[in-house]
């Protein structure tokens, strides 16, 4: 306990100072900064996410692959990943990739973990075209990879919206516990959160209990995805304050919520 | 007494300021150049702002272009293009849908509302350069529109009560005038017909060029026309068409729009429409940041809702404002197949059908509760529209025309009509024991529409009637809906406005989309048909417009009660757009940046 909030305590007093300009728009290199030196992890990553853009607009695809790969802390990751994601959702509109060749990178274990969520949202595209029951069953294959599944769920829960209604939210939260795969469980949190947020609102301390306590990874999931447009508001300082006091709540989805937030702050 | 009437035509939405600027097509702006009043106080437009010029805006679509050709044009798939590139005399105000100038600068009525003088801007060039002038007016309506060689709706639209056309004769280069046998209040609707270039297609008209074929303009400007040989005066040109992929187009030099600060229009350097198979993947591609305008369907919303301020976008969402236009199913009255052309004519067996649609279940499965049940031809907007009280009154509903889903109802009348299970195997059949199927067809990838189709094959099954779907190409479907094709039954829709006469097309027995019962135009006809087309006549012939809603009101009535076309479900309006996009905001059952009548392309803009 002592050491976390050592560590916390540095965190912050560095934070103060790469965060000085908190009042003006971010440049890259600064947020380049908070994402290779912040010790907080969500606010690291919170810098990686907002570089994304800039990074698909100035780096290559192989150093980005690599810094995907091998970057020294979230941030950077999280910030090639990201990049990857735009770059490679431009050529699959431009048809210069394809199924196959999202397939070879997400499906492949020996990738890194970031190159394969990369992929994530730009097989999405492609995967829509399928019928709904071959998705389910690509979001249930224990062979293929995490994000390979994952991003056959979230398909799943795209296409078959349209058997989603007011009434069977209680569906959509029972999925949410309990599906064929942790990756239905969570695209179904994904979709329930926004569920409430359109046509069954709550308030936002349900939310947040939500987030932090709901009963499955599902649950904390649609807590998040309904909690981070309120937080949208709220300052940066307010959000790097409240990061650095919740490191030691468990749900990192409770934690996602406020990185997520705050990287619309720092967005460019 | 000879009336005079001098219409200043939309003064307060579009000024007139003549300013010197170097213009792209124009060595200087033309003196009738419209002037977009973009945030004028006082004005239409005051809510809207000034943009800045250059880039692109990207949207989506879910079909092909049939062709380039607007006065062959039945389909949005191709209208949303060509309304584009080729603006009429007149135009619908983007705000207000009231009717502004266009290319026309002014008119005037007189001959106790029989004449219509319209003033032409004068100085505007078509996109390759060429003047605009009068003759390309007259030529438009007489030598295309009211050319017996053309196939065209268009010409529906503007036969005037006593059954002629008006004929539109040139005075001078800058004035034309339309001339009418008797009084036609839907003038001003029918002169928003596209006006196109007779020095690029005359050579096509048969009646100008008797070496031609006398169909030969019905194949002009089809996909296979190079670009460069396609001409307007619309704010954008087809630059490049790439199949399943995406439509390019270019601003058009010789626009003659401005805004107040003297910035020619459009601001956008192109307008790029893609294509892609499903609303599914256009909703991700809108999620990705690929298109930057988006009409989501209300089972989009929880996916939009939650980013919609992370990613800086904007949902709207209007419970109480369907929009225009309609959906439903048609049955096909002159299907090939003589036992269903004559289970198709009988209203019963059409009244069972209607009984079937669970209205109540679309609604809230797959619009979320963000649509109205639709029971009417004329749109819910409109002031016409009989749910109302009286014109432009408040809706009450009071006479609406429904079939309340009633399975029992549905049963009865099915039974009543012979069609029962012979052969034992669940399923209806005609009384010589050949069984009753019927194939729903409805456009691959409207995932709404899909949906619909599933709930009402489904309540078919529970009355022992079997209804199969089909989801196919729009463009396929389009042509069986034009008749080319054989079909059964089609669930679709339609666009609308304020003016019910600009579905005379569809309603007149004689109208070039009657899509249910095409024989009625070669004599085929019935009492409500005859009745329908006295109503319409009468109504263009009125303008006092409280009589006219009364003719309306009937027409509605009974076209409803006959159930040519069986009315299902009527949206909320919803729509979406990145808020870099500017002006966006005046999105509106009206006009949207990514909507089908071109009519805010030129004054939305990409933010710096």
């Amino acid at each position: 306990m002592g050491v976390s909030r050592l560590r916390a305590l540095g965190a912050f007093a560095c934070m103060l100072a790469l965060f000085a300009f908190t009042a003006f728009a971010y440049t890259a290199a600064q947020l380049e900064a908070v994402a290779t030196g912040e010790l907080i992890p969500e606010i690291n990553a919170a810098a990686g996410i907002a570089l994304a853009k800039s990074y698909a607009g100035t780096k290559t695809e192989d150093y980005l692959k690599d810094l995907a790969a091998n970057g020294l802390t979230i941030g950077l990751r999280t910030a090639a990943s990201g990049a990857l994601s735009i770059i490679w959702t431009g050529k699959v509109s431009a048809k210069t990739m394809t199924e196959a060749d999202l397939t070879a990178i997400i499906n492949d274990a020996k990738v890194a973990e970031m190159v394969r969520v990369a992929a994530i949202d730009p097989i999405q595209v492609l995967l829509i075209t399928k019928a709904a029951a071959a998705l389910k069953t690509m979001a249930t294959d224990t062979a293929a990879t995490h994000e390979s599944r994952l991003a056959a769920a979230k398909a799943y829960y795209v296409k078959s919206r349209t058997n989603v209604n007011i009434v069977s939210i209680p569906v959509l939260e029972k999925a949410a516990v309990t599906s064929e795969s942790a990756e239905l469980a969570y695209a179904a949190g994904e979709t329930l959160g926004g569920w409430y947020l359109s046509f069954a609102p709550k308030t936002q301390a349900e939310y947040e209990t939500l987030a932090i306590s709901g009963s499955s990874e599902g649950l904390r999931v649609a807590g998040k995805v309904a909690l981070t447009p309120l937080l949208l508001s709220t300052s940066v300082t307010d959000l790097e304050t409240k990061l650095l006091g919740v490191l030691n709540i468990k749900s990192a989805e409770y934690r996602q919520a406020y990185q997520d937030a705050l990287a619309y702050q720092f967005g460019l | 007494m000879k009336r005079l009437i001098v219409i200043l035509a939309a003064l307060t939405a579009i000024l007139m300021i003549p300013v010197a600027v170097s213009a792209q097509g124009y060595d200087k702006q033309p003196a009738d150049a419209v002037i977009v009043p973009l945030g004028v106080a006082g004005t239409d437009y005051a809510a809207l702002e000034p943009g800045v010029r250059g880039g692109t805006v990207y949207v989506g679509t879910i079909s092909n272009p049939k062709k380039w050709n607007a006065v062959t044009a039945h389909e949005t798939s191709t209208t949303q293009y060509t309304n584009i590139m080729q603006p009429g005399l007149v135009n619908l105000n983007p705000i207000t849908a009231g009717y502004d100038p266009e290319l026309a600068k002014s008119w005037e009525v007189s001959d106790e509302n029989k004449v219509i003088t319209f003033k032409l801007r004068q100085g505007l060039k078509w996109s390759d350069g060429t003047p605009f002038t009068a003759d390309d007016v007259v030529f438009s309506f007489m030598d295309l529109y009211l050319n017996e060689d053309v196939e065209t709706d268009t010409r529906d639209v503007l036969q005037l009560p006593d059954g002629n056309f008006p004929v539109v004769e040139k005075v001078d280069d800058y004035t034309v005038k339309v001339v009418c046998s008797v009084a036609f209040r839907p003038i001003l609707n029918s002169m928003t017909a596209n006006i196109l270039p007779k020095h690029k297609l005359e050579q096509f008209v048969h009646k100008l060029h008797p070496e031609v074929a006398a169909d030969a303009f019905n194949q002009v400007w089809g996909l296979d026309t190079n670009p460069k040989d396609l001409v307007g005066m619309g704010a954008f040109m087809v630059e490049s068409y790439t199949p399943d992929l995406n439509v390019v187009m270019k601003r058009n030099p010789y626009y003659y729009h401005y805004d107040p600060k003297g910035t020619q229009l459009p601001y956008l350097d192109k307008y790029v429409v893609l294509t892609v198979a499903s609303q599914d993947v256009l909703l991700l591609k809108y999620q990705n940041g690929e298109i930057d305008c988006f009409a989501p369907r209300p089972q989009d919303i929880p996916i939009l809702k939650p980013e919609e301020k992370q990613k800086n976008l904007t949902v709207l969402v209007n419970k109480e404002m369907p929009g225009f236009g309609t959906t439903w199913v048609v049955l096909n009255w002159d299907t090939q197949d003589t036992k269903y052309r004559e289970l198709f004519r009988n209203l019963k067996f059409r009244q069972a059908l209607a009984h079937l649609f669970d209205k109540d279940t679309m609604i809230r499965n797959l619009f979320n509760g963000l649509a109205v049940p639709q029971w009417s031809p004329v749109s819910y907007l409109s002031p016409y529209y009989a749910g109302r009280e009286k014109y432009a009154g408040p809706v009450t509903e009071k006479n609406a025309v429904v079939f309340p889903y009633d399975l029992e109802k549905a049963a009865a009348l099915l039974d009543e009509i012979g069609l029962k299970d012979t052969n034992g195997d669940g399923y209806r059949d005609f009384a010589d024991g050949t069984p009753v199927e019927i194939e729903l067809n409805t456009n691959a990838g409207n995932t709404t529409r899909e949906g619909a189709c599933l709930i009402i094959a489904d309540d078919a099954k529970k009355v022992n009637l079997k209804v199969t779907t089909a989801f196919i190409d729009f463009n396929v479907l389009v042509n069986r809906l034009m008749g080319q094709e054989d079909y059964k039954a089609i669930y679709l829709g339609l666009t609308g406005g304020t003016e019910p006469h600009s579905g005379a097309n569809v309603y007149m027995s004689t109208g070039g989309l009657h899509a249910w019962h095409y024989s009625a135009a070669t004599g085929d006809i019935t009492e409500v048909e005859k009745r329908v087309d006295e109503l319409t006549n009468l109504a263009a012939a009125e303008f006092d417009l409280d009589k006219v809603f009364e003719y309306y009101k009937e027409y509605q009535i009974i076209l409803s009660q006959d159930l040519g076309f069986l009315y299902t479900i009527n949206q909320a309006f919803v729509y979406s757009y990145y808020n870099r996009i500017g002006n966006a905001q005046v999105a509106s059952p009206n006009a949207t940046p990514s909507g089908n009548n071109g009519l805010t392309m030129d004054f939305i803009f990409r933010k710096s």
